[in-house]
């Protein structure tokens, strides 16, 4: 019935031509075709104008796929430039992501690449076929430096005893008759570096700290780089006698495998549970990266801190 | 003419047409898998790419590469070694645009590459730290 002049006009309420009448209405929107009999190519019309849609739906489609692709290869793009920006090698940062970027097609926006994080923005111009518009891709990508044990694993495991581990400890966390150092050194959560090993077991760490170690232990890995052995004697820039030169105190620079930093939870989670501590267990000084803290008393934070906890006890 | 001459034109041509709709459909059918293939080769390829860009080597970048693609998918991963430095990872694989028709597409990611790891990752004895200035000095 599709191409039917008489049917439409039926439809649509009016009344049928008279019979004979030459004219005969056509659909509005067929095109007119320089014909006697206009109604022989109508489906044929109709055919080109759906074909027609089916184009541009296609054109579209394509479009559309290859925005996708574009999309997923710029975001590609960002995340390798911003890789480059904190892989150690000859270019600085800045220049090596541009390389990267250059090299995934896009090109490098800004980055915020010095120190041990990068933000890269990359952009892609994308032309829409055929011959349309461009469309500018713009991809962000955020990469911080890979954290790597800090210290190497104990060689050998200092020999036998090591199943011993943590089971010795009780618990007692006031650090009065502390099974001892010797489990410390055997402990799978705590990573140390040969200085603090050494100290360690040599007995040259107080009983109270190592109490308090072993009770964060309890809550987080955490690698120790410093108790006494490697520490100045000073404060630094004064006078003044750090508590490291009595064993009483120690700088921790890994908690739960990440290093110690501004915006790391698990070395922020380590410090507001020292801040909560009371009794016998709490330690006389905390310094961390995180400021928030520094109402607290013992607590300080400032640049030497950016990159350890440093605990102290007595 | 009478109304059932022109029907007949009429379904004539209409099915003179269909075959071309179809055509235009299992097209863009096509396509769209096509695009999703690609999808799948940058997928992979970056994936390739990040695993050299941290440090792994050839075989561990084909390795990541390939685990990116679905299992069962036909593939050829290579890794390249474009300018010092750089590490270029292709992913070609083989979609249908057609049933039966093969295309093949390629994409392709390019990461820096760290240098060989260090043979000793730390100094032996870390830095001395500076003690906190603000405490008092201890008893």
């Amino acid at each position: 019935m599709s191409g039917r002049p008489g049917l439409t006009a039926d439809q649509s309420g009016h009344r049928p031509a008279p019979p004979g009448a030459g004219v005969r209405r056509r659909r509005a929107w067929a095109i007119p075709v320089g014909r006697d009999r206009r109604q022989d190519g109508s489906a044929l019309v109709v055919a080109l104008a759906f074909a027609l849609v089916v184009v541009l739906t296609a054109m579209a489609a394509i479009d559309v796929g290859g925005l996708v692709v574009a999309r997923a290869g710029v975001q590609t793009a960002a995340d390798l430039a911003a890789l480059a920006a904190l892989t150690p090698g000859p270019a600085p940062p800045r220049q090596a992501a541009e390389a990267v970027a250059a090299a995934n097609r896009a090109r490098l926006a800004s980055c915020d690449c010095e120190g041990e994080e990068a933000v890269v923005r990359v952009e892609r111009v994308v032309r829409l076929l055929p011959a349309g518009p461009s469309v500018r891709l713009p991809a962000r990508a955020r990469a911080i430096l890979p954290v790597r044990p800090l210290f190497p694993a104990a060689p050998g495991g200092g020999g036998a005893g090591g199943q011993a581990g943590g089971a010795a400890f009780g618990s007692d966390d006031t650090g009065a008759g502390v099974a001892g150092a010797r489990a410390l050194l055997h402990d799978p959560r705590l990573v140390l570096s040969p200085n603090a090993r050494g100290d360690l077991a040599a007995g040259r760490v107080d009983r109270r700290l190592l109490g308090l170690l072993a009770a964060i232990l309890r809550r987080h890995r955490v690698a120790v780089g410093v108790f006494r052995t490697g520490h100045s004697r000073f404060v630094a820039g004064t006078t003044v006698v750090s508590k490291h030169a009595h064993g009483r105190a120690m700088d921790i620079f890994e908690v739960d495998g990440g290093l110690v930093r501004r915006g790391h939870t698990p070395s922020l989670e380590l410090v507001r549970w020292l801040a909560g501590l009371r009794g016998p267990r709490r330690p006389s000084e905390v310094g961390s990266p995180f400021p928030q803290f520094e109402e607290v008393p013992g607590h300080f934070s400032n640049r030497a801190h950016l990159d350890h906890v440093h605990i102290a006890v007595g | 003419m009478t109304a059932s001459d022109e029907r007949g034109a009429v379904t004539l041509e209409l099915a003179a047409a269909i075959p071309l709709l179809a055509a235009f459909t299992v097209t863009l059918v096509g396509v769209v898998a096509l695009a999703g293939s690609q999808l799948l080769a940058q997928g992979a390829a970056r994936e390739g790419a990040r695993q050299a860009a941290i440090g792994g080597s050839g075989r561990t970048a084909v390795a990541a590469a390939r685990a990116a693609l679905p299992p069962g998918r036909q593939a050829a991963v290579r890794v390249l070694r474009p300018a010092p430095g750089l590490v270029r990872v292709e992913v070609r694989l083989w979609a249908r645009l057609f049933p039966g028709g093969r295309v093949e597409l390629t994409a392709a990611a390019v990461a820096a590459v760290e240098p060989a790891p260090e043979p000793a990752a730390e100094p032996a004895t870390p830095p001395a730290r500076p003690a906190p200035t603000s405490p008092p000095a201890s008893p």
